[in-house]
C-alpha cells in the first residue's frame, strides 16, 4: 500500500530529529561549551547590531532633515535586498547539493519513499539552513529603527507617528519567514528541473548560470535603488516624484520593496503622506532653518548657491529669486502643504502575499518532484566527471607561474589551494557573485557622485560627509566580510576528508595555518582596499579621507583574514557536502558575527574621527584614541582567533 | 624499527587496545590480523599520530612518536583503507603536493614522481584529475604518494580493498620487495588472510585489544596443532568458528 506524503515526510523528519538528539548526546563537554559560546556570541552580536543600528539611525534621522528619513528607508531597502541576495545564492547552491547530490540519497532513493516527501524534506532543511542568517541580521536592525524613531518622535513631536507595534510584529513575524521561504522553494524546484534536463557533469555550469542570473538580478535591483535618487540635484525632482508616487501607492515589482515599504510606514507613519513631518509648522520651521544654516556657512557664493539649490530643490528655477524664495516655491510643491488624505497605516498584505507565493512554489515544486525527481536524481548519478582540467588550462598556467612568488615552505599548500579554487565551480562562482555585488555597490556610488556635487554638499553639511563616508566605508567592509565568509573561512575545512594526508605528514599545523593565511591575505587585501578606493573615488573624497578609508580597509582585511582562517581552523567541518554550507555552521556564524561586528566598530570609530575633523572640533587625545582603539581591538581578535585555530589543529594532529 | 611498549587506547570507558607489546623489525612485512573491532585501526592510528595514545610508548627508529612526531612522520609512509584525496588535482599535481609536504622539490621530486607513477601503473594518467579515477586507481595513487619520499616504515590499512587482481598482485610484490630488498618495515593490517599468508613474514592476531598470538605463519601452525591454513588458525584463536547449526539458524533468519 502506498503511504501518504505526510506519513513519509514525518518519517524523514523523525529521522532527522533522532540524529540531532544523537548529536546533542554525543557532543560532550567541549561541544556544549562551543555551542554555548556560539549562542552567547550570537546574542551579543544581535544586541550590538540592535544598539548600533539604533544609535546610527537616530543620528542620521535626527540631523539630516528631509534626506535622513529617505536615507533610512533606502538603508532598509538595501538591507532587505542584501538579505534576499544572500538567500538566493545560498538556497540555489544548497538545493543542488541537498536535492540531488547528498550522500544519504542513495539509501533514501532505494527505499519505498514518495518523491514528494523527499522533496519537501529537503526543502524544509534548505529553508532552515538559509533563513536564519537574513533573519538574524534584519530583525535587530528593524528594532533599532523602531527605537530610533520612537525616541525622535518623543523628543520632537510632529516628526512622525509612533511605531505601529502590531503592524511591525506581523510584518516581521510573518514577512521575514515568508521572504526566506520563496527562494528556498524556488531553488529546490529549479534544482529538480535543472537536474532533469542538465546532466550531472554539467551541474557546475548550471551553477555558473544561476550565479550570473542572480548577479544580474542584484544588478537590476540595485539600479532600482540607486543612491543618486536621494543625493543628486536632479534627484530632488525624482525625490518629489518618489514622494508623490509613494502617496499614490505605486505597485513595486521587488518583493523586498513590498516588505521594506510597509515596515517603513509601520516605523514612523506614512511620511510621504504626512509631508515628512506630521506637523506643518515644524516642517516650515525646519525648512527655513536648513536654509539659514546653509547660508551662514556659505555666504553668498554663486557656485555654492547653485550647488545648494541643486541639492535642496530643482535647478530649473527662473529669474534671480533668492534661495529663500525658491525654497518657499519648492515647499509649495511638497505634498504636506496640500495634505488632504489622512495618514496611511502600514499595509499588511506584503507578508501574506509573500507567504502565498511561497506556498504556490511549494505546491508547484511538489508536482515537479512527483514527475521529475526520480529522473533528475538518475541524471545526477550518471554523468562522467571531467577527466582533464581542459577548460581551465589558462588558469592552471597562471597559478603555476605564481609559484615563484610563494614562500618555499608554504608553496605546496598555496599552490594546491589556488589550483583547486580555479577548478571548483562551487568556489569560483561564489567569487563571481561577490564581484557582482561589489560592482553593483561601486556603480551605485559612482552614479551618485556623477549626478551630484557631493564635495559642496559635504562642505555645507558636515554630517552629510560623515554619513556618506560611514555608509560607503561600512558597505565596503561588509562586502569584504561577506567575501571572506565565502572564500576565506572555508579554507581549512576545504582540506576535506583528505586532511589525513596533512595530519600524517611531517608538517606542523602552524605552517599549514600560515600557508592558508598567506593564500587568503593578498586577495582579501586587494579586494578590501580596491573597494575602498573605488568608493572614495566615486564619492570624490578628499585625499585625506581616501587614505583613511583605504587604511581602514587594509586593517579590516587583515583582521577579517585572521578571523576567517583562525575560526575556520577552530571549528572545521571536514565532511561538508558543499562549500556554501560551511559558513552556515556554528563556526561560520561566529565568524560572520565577529567580522561584521569588527567592521561596524571600525567604521564607527573612523566615522567619529572624520566627523570631528569635518566639524573642526579636534581633540588630539580623542582623535588618537579613535584611531588606536580599533587597531588594538583588531589585533586582539586576530591573534586570539589564530591561537584558537592553531590549538584545535594541533589537538587534531596529536 | 617499530616498538609498542604497554600501549593502550581508551575511548571513554571502552578499551580499544590494552597494554600492547609488539616489535616490528626492518626488512619484514608484519601482518596485523583480528576480527572487526579488535583494535587494529586504533593501533595504526596511534602509530601515525592520528589519535592520541592513552598509555604506553611507541617508538619508530628509536624515536618516541609523542616527543618528536614530525621527525617520526618523515620516515613513515601511510596508506589508509579509504583513499580520500583532492579530487580536483591531477595525479601529477597530487604527488607534487605530497612531495612538498615531505620537503622534496625540484628535479628529485619530478623524477621520483615519474618513477612512482610508473611503478603503480599510473604514468599515462598523470595529467588526469583524481575525480575521474576508480577506487583502485585512487588506492594506487595513495600508495605512490606513500612511497614517494622513500620511507623507512610503511603503515598499511587494508591494502587490497578496491584493487583488481592485477593491481592486487602488483601491490603484494611491491610490499615484499620494499621489505626484503629495500629494508623497509611494512606494518600491514588486513582482513584478508590470503594476503597475510602470501605476503607477511610474521603475523599478530589481535583480539579484544590484546595480542592473542604472534609469530610466523608456520610457527602459529605448530602452536595450533592440526590446522593447515591461516584461516583455520585465525578462527581457532579468535573463537570465531561458526558451527553448522549456527549457520542454519542464521540462514533461517534470512
Amino acid at each position: 500500500m502506498k503511504r501518504s506524503i505526510a506519513s513519509d515526510l514525518s518519517l524523514l523528519l523523525g529521522g532527522r530529529i533522532q540524529r540531532m538528539r544523537g548529536a546533542v548526546r554525543s557532543a560532550g563537554r567541549a561541544g556544549w561549551i562551543r555551542g554555548a559560546l556560539v549562542v552567547i556570541g550570537g546574542l551579543l552580536f544581535t544586541g550590538a547590531l540592535y544598539g548600533g543600528a539604533h544609535k546610527f539611525l537616530y543620528w542620521i534621522i535626527s540631523r539630516t532633515d528631509y534626506v535622513g528619513g529617505l536615507l533610512t528607508a533606502v538603508l532598509l531597502d538595501y538591507l532587505m535586498l542584501i538579505a534576499l541576495g544572500i538567500l538566493l545564492l545560498s538556497s540555489f547552491i544548497a538545493a543542488l547539493a541537498e536535492v540531488l547530490l547528498s550522500d544519504d540519497l542513495v539509501l533514501l532513493r532505494a527505499a519505498p519513499l514518495r518523491e514528494e516527501a523527499l522533496f519537501l524534506d529537503r526543502l524544509l532543511i534548505i529553508w532552515l539552513q538559509t533563513a536564519w542568517m537574513p533573519v538574524t541580521f534584519v530583525v535587530p536592525v528593524v528594532l533599532g529603527f523602531a527605537r530610533a524613531w520612537s525616541k525622535l518622535i518623543v523628543e520632537t513631536p510632529g516628526t512622525g507617528t509612533e511605531p505601529d507595534v502590531f503592524a511591525l510584529t506581523v510584518l516581521i513575524g510573518v514577512g521575514l519567514p515568508a521572504l526566506t521561504l520563496v527562494p528556498a522553494a524556488a531553488s529546490c524546484m529549479i534544482a529538480v528541473l535543472v537536474g532533469r534536463f542538465v546532466s550531472a557533469n554539467r551541474l557546475r555550469n548550471a551553477l555558473l548560470v544561476g550565479a550570473i542570473v542572480g548577479g544580474m538580478g542584484l544588478y537590476g535591483a540595485g539600479q532600482y535603488l540607486r543612491l543618486d535618487k536621494v543625493l543628486s540635484p536632479e534627484g530632488i525632482d525624482n525625490f518629489i516624484e518618489n514622494v508623490r508616487s509613494m502617496d499614490r501607492s505605486e505597485v513595486r515589482w521587488l518583493p523586498t520593496d513590498w516588505l521594506s515599504h510597509s515596515v517603513d510606514i509601520a516605523l514612523h507613519g506614512d511620511l510621504a503622506a504626512l509631508g515628512f513631518y506630521s506637523d506643518r509648522g515644524l516642517a516650515e520651521e525646519r525648512t527655513d532653518k536648513l536654509l539659514e544654516d546653509a547660508l551662514k556657512v556659505t555666504g553668498d557664493q554663486p557656485w555654492l548657491r547653485l550647488g545648494l539649490e541643486g541639492f535642496i530643490y530643482s535647478k530649473r528655477r527662473k529669474g534671480d529669486a533668492s534661495l529663500l524664495d525658491n525654497l518657499r516655491t519648492l515647499s509649495g510643491k511638497l505634498p504636506f502643504f496640500n495634505m488632504k488624505k489622512p495618514p496611511k497605516t502600514a499595509p499588511l498584505w506584503p507578508p501574506f502575499a509573500l507567504l502565498g507565493i511561497g506556498f504556490i512554489l511549494i505546491g508547484l515544486g511538489t508536482l515537479v518532484a512527483r514527475t521529475s525527481y526520480a529522473i533528475a536524481y538518475g541524471q545526477s548519478q550518471t554523468g562522467q566527471p571531467e577527466v582533464k582540467p581542459k577548460g581551465v588550462q589558462g588558469s592552471t598556467r597562471l597559478v603555476l607561474s605564481l609559484r615563484r612568488f610563494m614562500p618555499a615552505k608554504l608553496a605546496p599548500f598555496m599552490l594546491k589551494d589556488a589550483l583547486i579554487f580555479t577548478r571548483d565551480a562551487t568556489q569560483w562562482t561564489q567569487a563571481l557573485v561577490i564581484a557582482g555585488m561589489i560592482a553593483l555597490s561601486g556603480w551605485g556610488f559612482a552614479a551618485a557622485a556623477e549626478r551630484s556635487n557631493l564635495s559642496d554638499l559635504a562642505e555645507v553639511l558636515p554630517y552629510a560627509s560623515v554619513v556618506i563616508f560611514g555608509i560607503g566605508a561600512w558597505i565596503g567592509t561588509l562586502l569584504t566580510s561577506a567575501a571572506a565568509a565565502r572564500l576565506v573561512f572555508p579554507l581549512v575545512s576545504l582540506e576535506g576528508e583528505a586532511f589525513w594526508l596533512v595530519r600524517a605528514a611531517p608538517i606542523s599545523m602552524r605552517r599549514m595555518l600560515f600557508a592558508k593565511l598567506a593564500t587568503a591575505l593578498l586577495p582579501t587585501i586587494i579586494l578590501g582596499t580596491s573597494i575602498a578606493w573605488v568608493v572614495c573615488s566615486a564619492l570624490q573624497f578628499t585625499p585625506q579621507l581616501t587614505a583613511m578609508a583605504v587604511a581602514m580597509s587594509l586593517g579590516n582585511a587583515l583582521v577579517t583574514c585572521c578571523l576567517g582562517i583562525g575560526l575556520g581552523a577552530a571549528m572545521p567541518d571536514f565532511r561538508f557536502v558543499n562549500v556554501s554550507q560551511l559558513v552556515q555552521g556554528p563556526g561560520g556564524i561566529l565568524f560572520i558575527v565577529l567580522s561584521m561586528t569588527y567592521a561596524t566598530i571600525l567604521t564607527g570609530f573612523c566615522s567619529g574621527y572624520v566627523y570631528a575633523e569635518a566639524r573642526g572640533t579636534i581633540n588630539v587625545l580623542r582623535q588618537t584614541a579613535l584611531l588606536v582603539a580599533p587597531i588594538v581591538i583588531g589585533l586582539i581578535l586576530a591573534a586570539s582567533s589564530l591561537k584558537l585555530g592553531l590549538n584545535r589543529l594541533e589537538a587534531l594532529q596529536r | 624499527m617499530i616498538r609498542f611498549d604497554h600501549v593502550s587506547k581508551r575511548y571513554g570507558d571502552r578499551i580499544a587496545v590494552n597494554s600492547l607489546d609488539l616489535e616490528i623489525r626492518a626488512g619484514e612485512v608484519f601482518g596485523f590480523l583480528g576480527p572487526n573491532g579488535a583494535g587494529k585501526t586504533s593501533t595504526l592510528k596511534m602509530l601515525m599520530g592520528l589519535t592520541p595514545i592513552t598509555d604506553g610508548v611507541i617508538t619508530v627508529g628509536g624515536k618516541d612518536i609523542t616527543d618528536d612526531p614530525l621527525a617520526v612522520r618523515q620516515i613513515l609512509g601511510y596508506i589508509p583503507d579509504r583513499p580520500f584525496l583532492y579530487d580536483l588535482l591531477t595525479a601529477g599535481e597530487f604527488l607534487n603536493f605530497i612531495g612538498g609536504l615531505y620537503g622534496m622539490s625540484g628535479n628529485d621530486l619530478e623524477r621520483r614522481a615519474e618513477q612512482m607513477l610508473e611503478l603503480f601503473k599510473l604514468d599515462d594518467r598523470r595529467q588526469e584529475l583524481v575525480q575521474s579515477f576508480s577506487h583502485g586507481m585512487k588506492q594506487r595513487l595513495v600508495m605512490a604518494g606513500a612511497f614517494l619520499h622513500r620511507p623507512q616504515v610503511l603503515v598499511v590499512d587494508e591494502p587490497m580493498v578496491g584493487l583488481d587482481p592485477q593491481g592486487s598482485r602488483l601491490v603484494k610484490e611491491i610490499f615484499k620487495s620494499a621489505a626484503h630488498d629495500q629494508g623497509m618495515a611494512v606494518f600491514l593490517s588486513t582482513h584478508s588472510l590470503e594476503t597475510a599468508e602470501e605476503v607477511c613474514d610474521r603475523v599478530g592476531i589481535l583480539l579484544g585489544g590484546e595480542l592473542a598470538a604472534t609469530g610466523a605463519v608456520d610457527e602459529l601452525r605448530d602452536t595450533v596443532a592440526g590446522d593447515e591454513n591461516l584461516e583455520s588458525i585465525f578462527l581457532r584463536i579468535t573463537g570465531g568458528e561458526t558451527s553448522d547449526k549456527e549457520v542454519a539458524i542464521a540462514l533461517d533468519l534470512l
